[in-house]
């Protein structure tokens, strides 16, 4: 009993110590071999093209391979992944998906491989990409990313509506809501306007293009400017369509899907989103499908039509241990004809130029050609180290503007202050 | 007694069947309608008429989330961990509650001290220095990086419980066996053990259930699907554009399931275990 | 040194020192995933040590006390969670206490109800926000549909991301998931009551609402007591619902820590909340400890 009772507590602490370093990772290289790790959005379109490009990538490549790791839908979320990541000083994962504001911070922080190197070695031509998007992934004069695919905010509106009352296309905020109230009242369409006002990034994409659009600004220069007549009247705009009942007094937690919902099911005239929207209105079982128009932001008095910039780039984590197959992937899903392939199936807009006047990508996303003015001159948010935190201070204080906790001077007020007191830290 | 006092008695007793009805009720209808959303199809789900059972009744939402996910290897991270962590805490937690209960010796004080002080602890406050030390261990990532600080938590809860069991042990067993001549070791193995299997059991199982719920560290610890335990997994748990109610419902009820089959039938374990300790006298 | 003399000569061990072997393990580790760490935060604490900036870490003393002290985001989470505490405490409590007199008397069914009183219990945190989540829905939650055919309200009520109800639903989840923690320490403690006490007091002619009070709940009392504390302890560190359930609605001081953590990178400033956290929650642990100390005495 006695030996049986030991050999039993022996065998179980074996077993669990043994536990102890399993499931962490795996050599990385065998028979010449490499396998590097992508982290990725993985369900639906966008996983099924990737298979399909890494499928051609591994046959052209046969000394690497790539594995997929799932990423959460939510920027945030996948922020905080890779920060842990990062801290952790993590080799699991080799590539990784940055949405266009990451780069500045996870650059300076020195977690981002350098690439100018890699960029000499494998001669890669960095001219036809979008030079503003280059400029934001390029920290200290070393590209840390490289642009997959960019989006800018678009106004989408029910054209078979506008048509059919003789609309022309607003080109103020003011049109569309006098266009918005009259279609909502003769159509009984119980929305006129939606777009993202819950407390999150995207209400600072949403937000700034209204900014933007009435002549004010945020940060410009590293300087806290929010503080500006222009912007007050923009912010009272956003808060006018909730008043009015154009917009639902819900859109101050909506994100882009809810608002996509609403526009798609036929229960919206006009939608603020971005460029995938337009792929998923036109399917077969959209009822909006055909329907549908896309054009430039509407503007306030003083301001010009403006877009805020987003889009993913592809960046390598300074702790993988295979750098270089990584690059390798990278150029290649950045390449010409990948990108191409990868805007033809998930709409989503090339970093290239030169794509834009491809016809074939063309008569799959007409909006490219009438758009590409938006998309060339699409502004970004401010590029700071510290920019998390700003955003953070400038969108919960917006929402609380919205929802009615704070009146327009209060709430640029408490910005700048907060701002401010960040940036001087 | 007055037929006012009968109708009393009646109104009473219909008050208190009301007031079971609605416990029971808010208890279990969050489940229920968990479930009810997980038969239906997306044009049911979103939809402004909502029904109460559904009208196409549908199983795909459940095939769904192990399409494009590795689910099955997140709940079977859950088992490993959850159940590792029972089996170190429960095997260094009686040990160490054999000592507090039955031996004496200076600094008791101080050891149960330590012990509460760390069931009081708010884990986010060492988040970053523990995160750290598991790097440099080189154990992020991996089993043993979840298993070692979920086994220093529950240890106060399991040492709680194991010594309270000790001590309703009489001494003169023990008492006995020593004269008789039995070392430490045959006293541990052959007496103390058997009797504290139903605390083992008890506190095996709290332990497990506690450990099996954990986010905050299982969120921060683990990077892939190699170590990603389910509730990570649910609270990522995305489509490509929207969040799919319908398969996360599902999930939600394969994860719950057999949690709730286990807490059934041991409910009169849970409920001795939840409740020694903590009032005796 | 006490050390019990061995009457027969086979352990050589004397008890101090098996004590020592036996306990050993448990100190260890809890010396070094939790003491230790403790410490160290408490050290980051005093730096400036932003991830964003890695060269520039430097000792920086209580800077990042004073600069969290004059944060408005940390009142209001402070507040937040003191209110969270107090409301989602005093609710599980009453409920707890219903519950637990409910079931104390055998009925019929009895089993049946304490089973189905378990189930939140049973249910992880992170899944039971969900379930919430989705009945809070704004547009197809059963909720606001409930409310909206009752004729309570017109349109859907954003429950989580409203400020002014996101607190009401939050403390909603979490008084159901935790009523029935409360309900059984309650029940075991009514288990411990003498019955002959309420005779005496029928005999005397006491109703019902007398022997509540004057019998049930000052014997109830160190029950209550414990209850309480451990709740409180637990409701204070709040973080699963208000991460996953409404993404930091309404900001929590467990929240807004992890959020300085890990969104902006501010290890420094974020450890000073960190122990700021664990002081205030020290605090209330030494007066548990305090209350339970005599128990130990033997």
């Amino acid at each position: 009993m006695k030996k049986i009772t030991f050999i039993f507590f022996a065998v179980m602490f074996l077993l669990f110590a043994g536990t102890i370093f399993a499931g962490g990772s795996q050599d990385s290289a065998e028979n010449g071999v490499v396998t590097i790790s992508m982290a990725s959005g993985t369900v639906g379109h966008e996983l099924d093209v990737l298979k399909e490009q890494i499928a051609v990538f591994e046959s052209e490549n046969s000394d690497i391979k790539v594995n997929l790791v799932p990423l959460p839908e939510s920027a945030t979320e996948r922020h905080d992944l890779y920060v842990t990541w990062f801290v952790g000083q993590s080799s699991d994962v080799d590539i990784l998906m940055e949405d266009i504001i990451w780069p500045p911070e996870f650059g300076a922080a020195g977690w981002l491989k350098p690439l100018n190197e890699y960029i000499e070695k494998y001669n890669m031509d960095t001219t036809d990409f979008f030079q503003g998007i280059l400029d934001v992934n390029t920290v200290g004069g070393e590209v840390v990313s490289i642009p997959w695919f960019t989006d800018a905010g678009l106004m989408y509106y029910r054209k078979d509506l506008l048509e059919k009352y003789g609309y022309n296309p607003p080109v103020t905020y003011e049109n569309l809501k006098n266009i918005a109230q009259d279609i909502m009242e003769k159509e009984g369409i119980k929305n006129g306007f939606v777009w993202q006002g819950a407390s999150y990034e995207g209400l600072t994409c949403s937000a700034l293009e209204f900014i933007w659009g009435h002549g004010g600004d945020f940060i410009k220069d590293g300087r806290v400017v929010i503080n500006s007549p222009n912007t007050i009247a923009a912010l009272n705009t956003m808060k006018d369509f909730i008043d009015s009942n154009v917009s639902p007094k819900g859109v101050i937690s909506y994100q882009e899907e809810d608002a996509r919902h609403l526009f798609q099911n036929g229960d919206s005239v006009f939608m603020r989103n971005w460029p995938y929207a337009w792929k998923l209105a036109q399917e077969e079982d959209s009822p909006v499908k055909g329907k549908i128009g896309a054009m430039a932001n509407p503007t306030g008095p003083n301001g010009e039509s403006s877009a805020t910039l987003g889009g993913w780039n592809l960046g390598i984590s300074n702790y993988s241990e295979n750098s270089e197959a990584a690059f390798r992937f990278i150029m290649f899903l950045t390449g010409k004809e990948q990108q191409k392939y990868k805007s033809m199936n998930t709409g989503q807009n090339p970093t290239l130029k030169t794509l834009y006047s491809d016809p074939e990508i063309l008569k799959v996303n007409p909006f490219y050609e009438s758009l590409y003015d938006v998309f060339v001159g699409a502004k970004g948010r401010p590029g700071h180290v510290k920019y998390a935190e700003l955003s953070n201070v400038f969108y919960t204080n917006v929402n609380s503007f919205l929802v009615g906790n704070i009146n327009s001077e209060e709430c640029v007020e408490t910005i700048e202050t907060e701002c401010k007191t960040i940036l001087s830290n | 007694m007055n037929p006012a006092t009968g109708i009393k008695k009646k109104i009473l007793r219909l008050n208190s069947l009301l007031i079971v009805f609605a416990v029971v009720f808010t208890s279990v209808f969050p489940l229920y309608w968990a479930a009810n959303t997980s038969f239906k199809t997306r044009n049911e789900i979103f939809n402004q008429e909502q029904t109460f059972f559904p009208k196409t009744f549908i199983f795909s939402n459940y095939i769904e989330v192990f399409e494009g996910r590795k689910f099955e290897r997140n709940i079977l991270n859950s088992v490993i961990i959850a159940g590792g962590t029972t089996i170190f805490s429960l095997s260094v937690g009686l040990f160490c509650a054999y000592a507090l209960a039955r031996l004496k010796f200076r600094g008791k004080y101080f050891v149960l001290s330590a012990i509460l002080v760390v069931s009081m602890f708010p884990q986010i406050s060492i988040l970053s220095p523990l995160f750290i030390l598991l790097r440099n261990l080189r154990l992020l990532n991996t089993y043993g990086g979840l298993i070692l600080p979920y086994t220093t938590f529950s240890l106060p809860l399991t040492i709680w419980l194991l010594t309270n069991y000790f001590r309703e042990i009489p001494f003169g067993l023990e008492e006995a066996a020593r004269i008789d001549g039995a070392s430490y070791y045959q006293i541990l193995s052959r007496i103390i053990l058997p009797l504290a299997v139903p605390g083992l059991v008890t506190s095996g199982m709290l332990v497990f259930i506690q450990t099996w719920n954990e986010f905050l560290f299982a969120l921060a610890f683990t990077i892939t699907d190699k170590t990603k335990t389910i509730p990570v997994a649910i609270a990522h748990f995305q489509g490509q554009y929207e969040t799919p109610w319908g398969t996360l419902m599902a999930a939600t009820v394969i994860v719950t399931l057999p949690l709730i089959i286990l807490v059934l039938f041991m409910q009169k374990r849970i409920v001795s275990g939840l409740t020694a300790g903590g009032i005796k006298e | 040194m006490k050390k019990k003399e061995k009457t027969k000569g086979q352990n050589r061990l004397s008890e101090g020192k098996l004590a020592i072997i036996l306990i050993s393990p448990a100190l260890i580790i809890i010396l070094a995933i939790a003491i230790f760490p403790l410490l160290q935060t408490v050290s980051y604490s005093m730096q400036y040590f932003d991830l964003r900036f890695p060269l520039k870490q430097e000792f920086i003393g209580f800077q990042n006390y004073g600069r969290m002290l004059h944060n408005r985001v940390f009142w209001d989470a402070t507040w937040n969670t003191v209110f969270f505490t107090v409301v989602s405490v005093s609710l599980e409590f009453a409920a707890g206490l219903l519950i637990a007199l409910l079931l104390h008397r055998k009925f019929i069914g009895r089993g049946i109800v304490r089973a189905s009183v378990l189930v939140p219990w049973a249910i992880p945190t992170v899944i039971s926000a969900r379930m919430w989540q989705w009945m809070y829905h704004d547009q197809f939650g059963i909720i606001n549909y409930v409310f909206i055919k009752f004729g309570i309200i017109k349109e859907g009520i954003v429950w989580l991301q409203n400020p002014e109800t996101s607190m009401i639903s939050i403390i909603i989840t979490d008084v159901w998931k935790t009523t029935p923690f409360m309900a059984l320490m309650l029940l075991a403690g009514l288990q411990l009551i003498n019955k002959n006490m309420y005779e005496s007091a029928n005999i005397d002619g006491a109703n019902s609402i007398q022997k509540f009070f004057h019998i049930t709940i000052p014997i109830l009392k160190p029950t209550i007591m414990v209850a309480l504390i451990f709740r409180t302890l637990d409701a204070f560190r709040i973080f699963d619902l208000v991460k996953v359930m409404s993404y930091g609605r309404p900001p929590t001081l467990a929240y807004i820590n992890y959020e300085n953590l890990i969104q902006f990178l501010k290890f420094g400033y974020g450890s000073a909340i960190s122990i700021f956290i664990f002081i205030f929650i020290f605090i209330f642990a030494f007066i548990y400890m305090k209350s339970l100390g005599k128990k130990f005495e033997r």
